[in-house]
């Protein structure tokens, strides 16, 4: 009986997934005029994902991570290939919902969930899921992970980030880690796999860095919605296509910027997304955001900049060197609020403010996830400081509260623009 | 008795007279320049410094600190009136100079202006006495490589061989002159242990068969003869043994005087006097001093040195094995 | 990000600043500073063979043990100066004075750029960090309290090479008048001298000299110093220059530098490549997002942090107030993370 029940749920799920995923590229696509020619191989891979379920190649090691302070780097010089498990599905989170607390946050229920009904690509290839120990619902999912029968490895991270003993901590945790990867998957790190990691991954940062930059053109190239697609595609996708098709699309994009292109009207409100992760298929916020006229010019969330940002550099080409340089760059840089002390974060939303010519900011807190929460009153203060408006918006997975969130943010598009005409 | 002592004193007389004694016995009539007044010859320390010389710098003359006036001083005080003195600048050039009689001694005086380095190197002084002595005519020539030197003025000129070459002048009868006295740098380099090699010359031209001496202040004498080429060498001894470490001065100097004698039979008469004999004594003073490698140690400074390379070395690995093992702990102090 | 196009010929030039400007915020400065660094070398221990002479005042060591030097380190000229300093009234004092005007013009030039592409014995410990690279040995780094009670033993030496020598002089001879043998008592320990030499040829200077106690003393301190820093060159990066008392002279004076070291704070997201990434270990170039010129005393200006710097005008390289090199992510990215 039980074993009827969870294939039924599970049928159901996938076509709910299905479904959802569906909608969401629809209004990705139709809803927006215009997309960009290279955007059409990253939405058919979204397609496939969602509706197929078949993407990855069933012959490599795949590791799966929550978070993006997991080095991928190392990952992929002992021969494996990361995947990111953090899932954006309202279906899933359905799921999850129904053996987790009521009150917690939908990212780490629609993960649970969807590793609960087995539902991604080569559940057997998962040789392992590694969790740093981040926000506390992320920690105990990784028990409760660990009762469903996967292999979990909880990956030690320090609470700050500025001491000299949470550098030393975090790359023995990350030496623990290396060694522990070795014996997962039987092979060793060498220089030159290191290396090449170190390369791969650089060479996609290098791209992202152009979309970054291109995003920041005046009127704008490209919709906020495209470059969460893209940076969402890295999630799962193989690193080298994913590097072929993003410099694909900036070399599209720039010849539109040579162009004088504007991908919505000049007079539109320019926008910085901050806060709790959007996901495929929750895009809800930034589509809405995009539909009342707006567009998303820069993100700070750890779905898309956060996760491809920063690079590695090392001094040496040995290992000694090596492996301490990825501790550092998944350390130093990061501005995941789950560090105490994050005058950082404030320090890059203000640079990206001015770099971007942001009208307007607006803030995604997941209900449940008390850091995003508790930060957001102090990022409120410092950027109305600058005279920037911030909409704060707590918010989950449900497309329930989709009607008194346009208006919300309808309000606030009206604000900036009375703001702007009358300045 | 008594006859055969007289018979004794005329036979003596006689042989003298037929058999001269070696020229060796009449080098007491050498006249040699020297830094310091006759009156405390040999030690040529402290006292009577004069030139600017600030008193209490070490007992060494500073030849790395040039002086404008510089002064030297004869040993003789029964001087010809004839005599003459020439400066010769290390451009080649001749310097005025004063040959006078004052403070109880002969000195030569001579201005090494200007003081911009462009007089730097070697100034050669020479003071020539000419007399007729028994029917000999006997010329006396002293010389002196006077250092013109400070290490502040750079040392422009340790490529150029017209200023670090010993110099010579034609119109001197009868002139030493010293070779690799000094270095590129011109800085005395004359060592214990150095081999010293000699030239003299006559009116600039090479003499054979010439008497030379070289004396150490200590008492070392060695008797020389001029080759064909007009060269004689001799290895410099060591004589600087000091009762106690700390009496060690690894700058002093001992005075080194070369003398060279020469002989020619040849008549004619000076200021109206005739004679049948031409004996030219030339005299050349210059400073050594002990070679670095007495004082200092190879062993000593290599063992130190690898001693303590190795010892920090071990230490650094001994530091890295130790910490292979499990992050220590911060320690408590336990006392009440 | 369209350009208005005026007339051909003013894009064309604009065109052409670029492409050279791009050519050099691209280029890998670790290579360049290698050349560099050997040119320096030849320059400062071989020059004298080719009758260069760089003159006394040079704020960068280059050893006047050295017979075919080409040029002398002020440090020298500074000791014995200063062991004379009774005799300062007068036509000494102002040639210590033009000397040490002289020093501090050729110092504001560049910088302390001079001891990351000038200094022999930076060159020297440079090639000897290479050797333990290629041999693959790992390197030791000092913690952070053991930095900063380290480097203040710098400042001690600078103090006792001032005090020292003017100790000799008669300046103050009913209280203290020291031996002869200590005109000089840093150049007696200087690693510089024993080693510098040796690529000349001469190892006259591995000597312990018994002339005096005070001699002997220096000479073994001297000896034991180097043995010391061959070990510490092997394993730290630029061992010495953390205790280097030309590094504190300079530094008094190196605010007015012409050549700067400059960072824009606001831009920095505190990644801490250009600190993973430095030498010496200089913490503050991570951690300090707020001070504008970014030089510490310990800092040799040789550039690998602003190389390190993912972030586009974050750390710039100014002369006379136009970058000369900057962090570009252009830059960083072609590089492709090695520095």
């Amino acid at each position: 009986m039980e074993i009827e029940r969870t294939e039924r749920i599970k049928k159901t799920t996938a076509i709910h997934l299905a479904m959802e995923a569906k909608e969401t590229l629809k209004k990705i696509t139709e809803d927006f005029p215009d997309n960009p020619d290279a955007m059409g191989y990253f939405y058919s891979a979204f397609n496939k994902l969602y509706t197929e379920g078949d993407l990855l190649d069933n012959s490599a090691k795949i590791i799966g991570t929550t978070c993006l302070q997991v080095p991928e780097e190392l990952i992929y010089a002992v021969g494996a290939v990361p995947l990111r498990l953090c899932s954006g599905a309202h279906a899933y989170d359905q799921i999850g919902s129904e053996f987790m607390p009521a009150k917690s946050c939908s990212l780490v229920n629609a993960t649970l969930g969807m590793l609960h009904i087995n539902h991604v690509p080569y559940k057997d290839s998962l040789k392992a899921v590694v969790i740093p120990t981040t926000c506390d619902q992320k920690k105990k999912a990784g028990d409760m992970l660990e009762s469903m029968g996967f292999n979990i490895y909880s990956l030690e991270m320090p609470s700050r980030k500025d001491t000299e003993e949470s550098r030393i901590y975090w790359q023995r945790s990350l030496i623990s880690f290396a060694k522990s990867l070795e014996d997962v998957t039987g092979r060793r790190i060498t220089k030159g796999s290191l290396m090449d990691a170190i390369m791969k991954t650089n060479k996609a940062r290098a791209e992202f860095r152009r979309l970054y930059n291109l995003r920041k053109a005046m009127p704008p190239v490209i919709y906020g919605k495209d470059a969460f697609i893209v940076a969402n595609a890295y999630f799962f996708d193989d690193i080298h296509t994913w590097t072929g098709a993003i410099t694909r699309l900036n070399n599209e994009l720039e010849e539109k910027a040579k162009k004088g292109y504007c991908v919505v009207n000049k007079h539109a409100p320019r926008i910085l997304f901050t806060g709790s992760p959007a996901i495929f298929p929750n895009l809800k916020l930034p589509i809405l955001i995009e539909q009342t006229g707006g567009v998303i010019v820069a993100d700070e969330v750890c779905s898309s900049t956060n996760l491809l940002y920063d690079a590695v550099t090392f001094d040496e080409a040995n290992l000694y060197d090596m492996i301490p340089a990825v501790a550092d760059r998944y350390l130093k840089p990061c501005i995941c609020p789950c560090f105490v002390k994050n005058e950082d974060r404030k320090r890059k939303l203000l640079e990206m403010v001015k770099g971007f010519n942001v009208d307007g900011v607006v803030y995604q807190a997941f209900s449940g996830c008390h850091l995003y929460e508790m930060e957001h009153k102090g990022i409120g203060k410092a950027l109305e400081a600058e005279g920037i408006p911030m909409l704060y918006i707590e918010t989950d997975y449900s497309p329930e509260d989709t009607g008194q969130l346009s208006t919300r943010i309808e309000a606030f598009m009206e604000s900036i623009k009375a703001r702007k005409r009358r300045s | 008795m008594f006859r055969d002592l007289i018979k004794l004193f005329f036979a003596f007389f006689v042989l003298i007279a037929c058999f001269p004694p070696p020229s060796f016995a009449w080098f007491g009539e050498e006249m040699y320049l020297s830094e310091n007044p006759p009156a405390d010859h040999g030690e040529g320390h402290k006292g009577g410094h004069k030139g600017g010389h600030k008193g209490g710098r070490g007992d060494d003359h500073s030849e790395h600190r040039a002086v404008p006036v510089k002064k030297f001083y004869l040993n003789i005080h029964d001087l010809s009136a004839n005599a003459a003195a020439y400066v010769v600048r290390p451009d080649g050039s001749m310097a005025e100079c004063e040959l006078s009689h004052d403070e109880g001694a002969w000195t030569v005086t001579f201005d090494t202006k200007p003081m911009d380095g462009s007089m730097d190197g070697i100034f050669n002084v020479y003071v020539v006495d000419k007399r007729v002595v028994d029917g000999t005519l006997l010329i006396r020539v002293a010389k002196m490589n006077a250092i013109n030197h400070t290490c502040g003025w750079g040392h422009k000129y340790k490529s150029d061989k017209g200023r670090t070459m010993p110099k010579h002048l034609d119109a001197i009868p009868l002139e030493i002159v010293g070779h690799d006295l000094w270095d590129a740098f011109v800085h005395n380099r004359t060592m214990s242990g150095d081999n010293l090699v000699f030239s003299v010359l006559k009116n600039g031209a090479p003499v054979k068969n010439a008497s030379l001496k070289v004396r150490t202040q200590t008492g070392w004498i060695k008797m020389l003869k001029t080759g064909d080429d007009g060269k004689a060498s001799v290895q410099l001894i060591r004589d600087y043994y000091p009762e106690k470490w700390n009496d060690f001065k690894a700058m002093k100097r001992g005075i080194l005087r070369i003398t060279a004698e020469y002989e020619i039979d040849e008549s004619g008469s000076f200021e109206g006097e005739r004679y049948n004999k031409v004996r030219l004594i030339s005299t050349l003073q210059w400073g050594y001093r002990l070679h670095r490698k007495e004082y200092t140690s190879y062993v000593y400074g290599l063992g130190i040195g690898i001693l303590f390379a190795v010892v920090s070395g071990v230490g650094v690995y001994v530091h890295r094995e130790r910490r292979k093992r499990p992050y220590r702990e911060v320690r408590f102090n336990e006392k009440d | 990000m369209s350009t208005g196009r005026d007339a051909r010929g003013h894009t064309e030039r604009c065109d052409l600043m670029k492409r050279i400007r791009e050519f050099i915020y691209n280029a890998d400065i670790n290579r360049f500073r290698f050349y560099f660094q050997i040119l320096a070398f030849g320059l400062l221990v071989y020059g004298g063979y080719l009758a260069i002479d760089l003159g006394n005042e040079l704020p960068t060591f280059a050893c006047p043990k050295i017979k075919s030097r080409g040029g002398i380190c002020y440090l020298y000229p500074l000791q014995g100066n200063l062991s004379l300093i009774d005799e300062f009234l007068g036509e000494r004092g102002i040639r210590f004075l033009t000397k040490l005007v002289t020093f501090i013009l050729l110092f504001i030039l560049f910088n302390k750029a001079w001891c990351g592409f000038a200094c022999p014995l930076g060159t020297v410990q440079d090639w000897i960090t290479k050797l333990r690279s290629k041999l693959g040995t790992r390197y030791s780094t000092y913690s952070e309290g053991a930095f900063k009670r380290l480097k203040k033993i710098k400042y001690i030496l600078l103090v006792l090479l001032i005090l020292l020598p003017i100790g000799v002089s008669n300046a103050i001879p009913d209280i203290v008048r020291l031996p002869r043998d200590f005109s000089t008592p840093f150049c007696d320990i200087c690693p510089g001298r024993i080693v510098l030499p040796i690529f000349d040829g001469d190892i006259t200077q591995l000597v312990v000299d018994f002339r005096s106690t005070t001699k002997l003393t220096l000479t073994a301190l001297g000896m034991a110093i180097t043995g010391v820093f061959f070990v510490g060159a092997f394993v730290k990066k630029r061992f010495f220059c953390l205790f280097c008392p030309m590094s504190a002279l300079h530094y008094i004076f190196s605010k007015i530098g012409i050549l700067r070291l400059v960072k824009d704070g606001s831009k920095c997201t505190k990644c801490g490549n250009c600190y993973r990434v430095c030498d010496v270990g200089i913490r503050e170039i991570a951690d300090d997002v707020v001070s504008k010129n970014i030089v510490q005393d310990d800092c040799m200006m040789c550039f690998k942090c602003v190389a390190a710097c993912p972030e586009e005008k974050c750390l710039d390289v100014k002369f006379l107030g136009l970058p000369v090199y900057r962090s570009t992510e252009d830059g960083f990215f072609k590089r492709g993370g090695k520095v």
